[in-house]
C-alpha cells in the first residue's frame, strides 16, 4: 500500500518535470522567435523609410538649382539607397532570387555618388544622366507602392515570412507568403528598371570586359599537361600524376589540371591553363609547409625569377605580405618609366625550401598590353608644389592605376608621410585631379593599403 | 679665455645632447604611431579571415582545397557584387544565404589550418570560379532558378555559377 504511494508520487512528479521542461522550452523558443521576429519586421519598416527617402531626394536632386544642394542630396540617396541593401538582406527571404533589387539599390547609390563627384569636379550633368535620375525616381515610386501594399501584411500582426516545414496541405492553404510576395516584386523591378552604362563599379559595363592578353590558337588536353608539367617548380623532384580534370567556362575558357603524389589521391596542384594560348592562368600547390630556412629577399628574388623564367619581362615587385611560413610577393609591369597596375601577377613562395607554391596571373592576362602612352600635361613639379607643407614626399612615380570602372588612368604616385605615417596619393596626370588616397601600414608581415 | 672656449664646447655639447633626445623622442612617437595602425591593419583583416575560415571549415570541409579556396571566393564575389551586400558579415549572416548558418554547423566546427589557408588564399586574390557568386551541391535539391545561372565549373561536389 504504502510502496504503491510512493510509486504513484514519482510518476506524478516525472510527468510534472516533463511537462515545465517541456513548457519552459517552448516559452524560450517563443521569446526567440518573437525576437527574430521583431528584427525582420524592423528592417521591413526600415526599407519602406529608404525607399521613401530616395524618393523624396531624388526629386530634390532633379529640383534644386544649387550645386553645391545638389551635390548633398545625391550623397544622401547614396546612403539611403546603402542602408535599404542592407535592410534588404536582412528579411528572412530564404533562397530567393532578389538580386534584382539589389543591384537596383546598389546601381541607384553608386550612380548618385558618382554623379556628385562629377559635379563637385566642376563637371555638367548630360542629359542621358538627367534621363537616368528621373527614371530611378520613377522606379522607387512604384517600389514604394508595392511594399506599402505587403506593409498592410505586416501591419496585421505576426508575418507569414515562410510556408511551414509541416504537411503540405496545411501550408496551401496559407497561399503566397511574404517572402515570395517580394520574388514577385523582384520580378517586376527586373522589367522597369533600366540597364545603365556610368563610370562605376556597378554600371552594367564593367561585368564583360574581354581579355586582353589570350592570344595565340587552341590546345589540346595533352599540350595542356606538358605546359603545366614544365610551369611548375619541382625542387624535391616529386613524380607527380597529371590529369585535366575539368573544364571551366569562366572569362577565359580553361582546362583545370590536377597534380597528383604517384600512389596518393591527394592532389597536391591545381592549376587552370586557358584552353586558347595555353596560359596558365594560376595554380596553387597546397602542402605543408615546415620550418622557415630562408630569409624574405630571397624569396623576393626567386620570386622574381619566377616569372621572369616565364616569360613575364619588365615586372617591378609592389608588395609583398607575409603569413604564417608563406610570402605573397605582388608584381606590376612597368612600360618604360610608367608602372602599370592594372598589369599584375602575384607569386607565392613557401620560406621552407623558397618552392613557388602559388600563382595568379589572371590580372596580367586580362588586362596586359602595349599602351600608347600620352605626354603628361602636369609636371612633377607642380605634383610636389601641391603637397608642399603637408607631406613629406620621398618619392614621385607615373603610374597607371584603374579607376573604380576599370578604366585606366595616368598618374603620378605620390609617396610621403604625414606624423609617421605613410600614404599613396595618386595625381592624375593629365588634368591634376586627385583620384585617390591609400594609406599604407607597415608591418613585420608587409605592407596594406587600405 | 680658455674659460670662454669650454663653456662653448659645454654648450656645443649640450645642444647636441638635446638634439639627440629630441630626435629619439621623435623616432620613439612616430615608430609607435606606426604600430599601433599596424595592429589596426592587422586586426581587420584577421577577423576577415577568421570568418571565412570558419564558412570554408563548416560548408567545404572534405571537399578538395581549390573548391575550399573557391567557396571562400564566392564570398569575396558577394562582397564586390551589387547582386549581395558589402560586407563580409553581411554576406555570410544573411538570413538562409548558407545552410552552415541556418543549421549552425558555423560555430559548431571549428576551422582547420587548412581552411585558414584557403581564406587566406582568396583574400590574396585567386579565385578558381572567375568571379561566382553561386554555389551549390548538385546531389541536394535548390531552387530551380539557381540551375538557370550559367555554371563556370564544378569544384569536387559543388557547382559555382555566376
Amino acid at each position: 500500500m504504502k510502496r504503491n504511494y510512493i510509486l504513484w508520487l514519482a510518476a506524478g512528479l516525472v510527468v510534472a518535470l516533463a511537462v515545465f521542461g517541456l513548457w519552459s522550452m517552448r516559452s524560450r523558443a517563443y521569446s526567440a522567435d518573437n525576437q527574430l521576429e521583431a528584427g525582420y519586421q524592423k528592417a521591413f519598416y526600415n526599407l519602406i523609410e529608404n525607399v521613401n527617402n530616395v524618393n523624396v531626394l531624388l526629386s530634390k536632386a532633379l529640383v534644386t538649382s544649387s550645386n553645391g544642394q545638389r551635390i548633398m542630396v545625391l550623397t544622401s540617396v547614396w546612403h539611403e539607397a546603402e542602408k535599404a541593401r542592407s535592410n534588404l538582406s536582412s528579411l528572412p527571404l530564404g533562397t530567393r532570387d532578389m538580386t534584382n533589387t539589389q543591384k537596383f539599390f546598389a546601381q541607384m547609390g553608386d550612380f548618385s555618388r558618382t554623379l556628385a563627384e562629377k559635379i563637385a569636379q566642376g563637371q555638367t550633368i548630360t542629359q542621358r544622366e538627367w534621363n537616368i535620375l528621373k527614371q530611378f525616381k520613377k522606379n522607387t515610386q512604384s517600389l514604394n507602392q508595392y511594399l506599402r501594399e505587403l506593409s498592410d501584411d505586416v501591419a496585421r500582426g505576426r508575418v507569414k515570412w515562410e510556408k511551414g516545414s509541416f504537411a503540405s496541405g496545411m501550408s496551401r492553404r496559407i497561399g503566397e507568403v511574404m517572402a515570395d510576395k517580394f520574388v514577385a516584386i523582384d520580378q517586376r523591378l527586373k522589367e522597369e528598371a533600366p540597364t545603365i552604362a556610368y563610370d562605376g563599379p556597378f554600371s552594367d559595363h564593367v561585368e564583360n570586359i574581354e581579355p586582353k592578353a589570350i592570344t595565340g590558337s587552341a590546345i589540346t588536353e595533352e599540350e595542356a599537361v606538358e605546359r603545366g608539367k614544365k610551369f611548375i617548380e619541382n625542387p624535391q623532384n616529386i613524380k607527380y600524376d597529371v590529369s585535366v580534370t575539368a573544364k571551366t567556362r569562366g572569362v577565359i575558357a580553361a582546362y583545370t589540371l590536377s597534380f597528383k603524389r604517384s600512389g596518393s589521391d591527394d592532389v597536391d596542384i591545381v592549376m587552370d591553363i586557358s584552353r586558347r594560348g595555353g596560359h596558365v592562368l594560376w595554380f596553387l600547390n597546397s602542402r605543408d609547409v615546415k620550418e622557415q630556412q630562408i630569409d624574405v629577399e630571397t624569396a623576393v628574388e626567386k620570386a622574381e625569377k619566377f616569372i621572369e623564367t616565364r616569360g613575364y619581362e619588365n615586372m617591378e615587385a609592389t608588395g609583398s605580405l607575409r603569413e604564417n611560413n608563406v610570402i605573397t610577393v605582388t608584381f606590376a609591369y612597368k612600360q618604360g618609366d610608367v608602372l602599370i597596375y592594372p598589369d599584375f601577377v602575384k607569386v607565392k613562395v613557401a620560406l621552407d625550401n623558397g618552392e613557388v607554391v602559388g600563382f595568379d596571373a589572371l590580372g596580367y592576362l586580362t588586362n596586359h598590353t602595349e599602351r600608347t602612352i600620352p605626354e603628361f600635361k602636369i609636371s612633377q613639379e607642380e605634383v610636389e608644389k601641391k603637397f608642399e607643407g603637408r607631406l613629406t614626399v620621398s618619392r614621385i612615380r607615373k603610374v597607371i592605376i584603374p579607376d573604380d570602372a576599370k578604366k585606366e588612368t595616368y598618374c603620378y604616385e605620390v609617396d610621403g608621410k604625414l606624423d609617421g605615417e605613410r600614404y599613396l596619393v595618386y595625381i592624375n596626370a593629365l588634368n591634376g585631379r586627385e583620384e585617390e588616397i591609400l594609406k599604407v601600414v607597415e608591418t613585420d608581415r608587409g605592407t596594406m593599403t587600405m | 679665455m680658455n674659460g670662454l672656449a669650454k663653456r662653448a664646447r659645454l654648450a656645443a655639447a649640450l645642444a647636441l645632447v638635446l638634439m639627440l633626445a629630441a630626435a629619439l623622442f621623435l623616432e620613439s612617437m612616430e615608430r609607435s604611431a606606426q604600430e599601433a595602425a599596424a595592429e589596426y591593419a592587422v586586426s581587420a583583416r584577421a577577423s576577415d579571415i577568421e570568418l571565412l575560415a570558419r564558412l570554408v571549415a563548416a560548408e567545404a570541409s572534405g571537399e578538395p582545397y581549390a573548391g575550399q579556396v573557391a567557396v571562400a571566393a564566392v564570398v569575396l564575389n558577394r562582397v564586390k557584387s551589387s547582386k549581395f551586400p558589402d560586407s563580409i558579415p553581411e554576406v555570410i549572416y544573411q538570413p538562409g544565404a548558407f545552410e552552415s548558418v541556418s543549421n549552425g554547423l558555423i560555430w559548431a566546427r571549428t576551422p582547420s589550418r587548412t581552411s585558414y589557408n584557403a581564406a587566406r588564399d582568396a583574400l590574396n586574390g585567386w579565385d578558381p570560379t572567375y568571379g561566382c557568386i553561386f554555389f551549390w551541391n548538385p546531389y541536394k535539391r535548390v531552387s530551380a532558378w539557381i540551375w538557370a545561372r550559367p555554371i563556370v565549373t564544378q569544384i569536387g561536389r559543388h557547382v559555382f555559377a555566376r
